[in-house]
């Protein structure tokens, strides 16, 4: 249940690709898939940039 | 005067022999009335013509007779006298609980009716939370393995009370450290300084195992340590055959405490101890008090909406995220210009912003859509809030039908 990627869609949201299911995730404290990609965020990964409007 | 229940007030109001007493009110299409009656039986004429219902409970003070209205038809109506049984004395103490108000279960989905995301979940160990029936999580810790799933009971079964339709089975094949079961009540501060009874249904398939009962606060994201209860009276041992027990607890307050986001909740949990098992468990009722007031009807319909809030999903009640159908997409065209929003409005509000998973009911893909013309689109969802979000896309055939399926999950799984 790992996270594979992640990619800032914009200031709030964040596209987590875990487990080959990729899920838009809302940046707030009380998201559990926020916290994950918090947790993988401190485990030195890098979220890809978000697109070029 | 025997019996489970006082009924000493009600004895007293109608030591004159005044007419039978209503109590209750009906709840989503199920009676919890009742009416006591200081010395009569009740007969062919307490009908539907006194607003009687089917399903109406008659309780007779003076020596605990108890009928049930099963015709109530006016001039004709059928009272069925009600045996001694366990099963009764929950019928009633829920018909009574209910009339009061008393006795509402905090937990929403107790009788595991409601499986909107699956009603089956592998898990391969290591401490990772699978989430099961709607409000219920597991973890098998180490290195460990097991299936946690949905049963039917047999029609008609009263090993366990209430006439539940489902149970939830757990399968452990390997086992190097202990499980925990949780059940999770939205919004820790309700269970604050309050003496708090859980009952639950429990058997395995060989053997005995030793379950201990929990209840833990827990404070969110960015909150204080969560706080564990254990119960006076112990560890239940489950056995083969099915066995109801009630634990209390007594919550200490949460003066003090930061409670760091919304998904700060409590949770009853049950700790198994390291080992190979097939554990059976059924109807949880968390309730104020220090004891069981009995199981009060629900309904798939009631517990589902009080479920919502947690997650939701465009599929049909039997279809679950990835199944590759059209019943219940959202449905629209794709603009001609290759820029494509489309809004999507939950059903209920969320507990918390939810993480949205769009879904392709043709490939059962993530992250993308199906259009008439047999593209597959990318969709992100953004503004995601409470209430609703939109989808965007800017490919796909432009005029085309688009279709896609959607996850909304604010589940709560700390441990």
């Amino acid at each position: 249940m790992a996270i594979e990627s992640a990619k800032i869609i914009d200031s709030e949201t964040v596209e987590l690709v875990k487990d080959g299911v990729t899920t838009c995730v809302p940046m707030v404290q009380g998201n559990s898939h926020y916290q994950e990609y918090l947790e993988w965020l401190a485990g030195g990964n890098e979220p890809l940039p978000a697109s070029a409007p | 005067m025997a019996g489970p229940l006082d009924f000493e007030a009600e004895e007293l109001a109608q030591a004159a022999g005044a007419a039978p007493a209503i109590h209750g009110v009906d709840m989503d299409g199920a009676l919890v009335q009742y009416i006591t009656s200081a010395s009569s039986d009740p007969t062919v004429n307490d009908d539907a013509g006194d607003g009687y219902k089917v399903g109406l409970i008659w309780i007779r003070l003076d020596n605990n007779s108890r009928w049930q209205l099963d015709d109530s038809t006016v001039g004709a109506a059928v009272w069925t006298p009600l045996p001694a049984t366990a099963a009764v004395e929950a019928l009633i103490a829920a018909a009574v609980a209910g009339a009061s108000g008393k006795g509402a279960n905090l937990f929403l989905n107790g009788s595991l009716e409601v499986w909107q995301a699956a009603t089956s979940k592998v898990s391969s160990g290591g401490g990772a939370s699978h989430h099961t029936a709607d409000m219920c999580t597991y973890r098998l810790y180490g290195t460990s393995a097991g299936t946690v799933s949905r049963q039917s009971f047999s029609t008609g079964q009263t090993d366990v009370a209430g006439n539940p339709k489902y149970f939830m089975r757990s399968i452990v094949t390997a086992s190097t450290n202990i499980h925990r079961y949780a059940f999770h009540c939205a919004d820790i501060r309700r269970f604050e300084n309050k003496t708090i009874a859980v009952t639950f249904n429990a058997r395995v398939a060989s053997g005995t195992l030793a379950l201990t009962p929990k209840f833990v606060q827990g404070f969110g994201s960015g909150g204080s340590a969560s706080v564990s209860t254990s119960s006076a009276e112990g560890d239940a041992t489950a056995t083969t055959t099915w066995q109801q027990f009630t634990r209390t607890f007594v919550m200490p307050s949460i003066a003090g405490k930061t409670i760091g986001s919304e998904d700060a909740n409590a949770w009853f949990a049950l700790d198994a101890p390291s080992s190979t098992y097939t554990l059976d468990i059924a109807q949880i009722k968390v309730e104020e008090g220090d004891t069981f007031t009995g199981y009060a009807p629900e309904g798939y319909t009631r517990t589902a909406q009080n479920c919502m809030p947690f997650y939701q999903k465009s599929y049909r009640k039997g279809n679950f995220a990835g199944d590759t159908n059209y019943g219940g997409v959202e449905a629209f065209l794709l603009n001609p210009s290759g820029n494509t929003v489309h809004g999507i409005r939950y059903r209920t509000e969320m507990n918390t912003v939810p993480a949205v998973t769009i879904y392709n009911p043709s490939t059962g893909g993530s992250g993308t859509g199906r259009d008439s013309g047999a593209a597959n689109p990318a969709f992100t969802a953004t503004n995601i809030a409470e209430g609703g979000c939109y989808a965007q896309t800017t490919t796909g055939n432009a005029n085309a039908f688009c279709y896609f399926h959607y996850i909304l999950d604010s589940r709560l799984d700390t441990h």
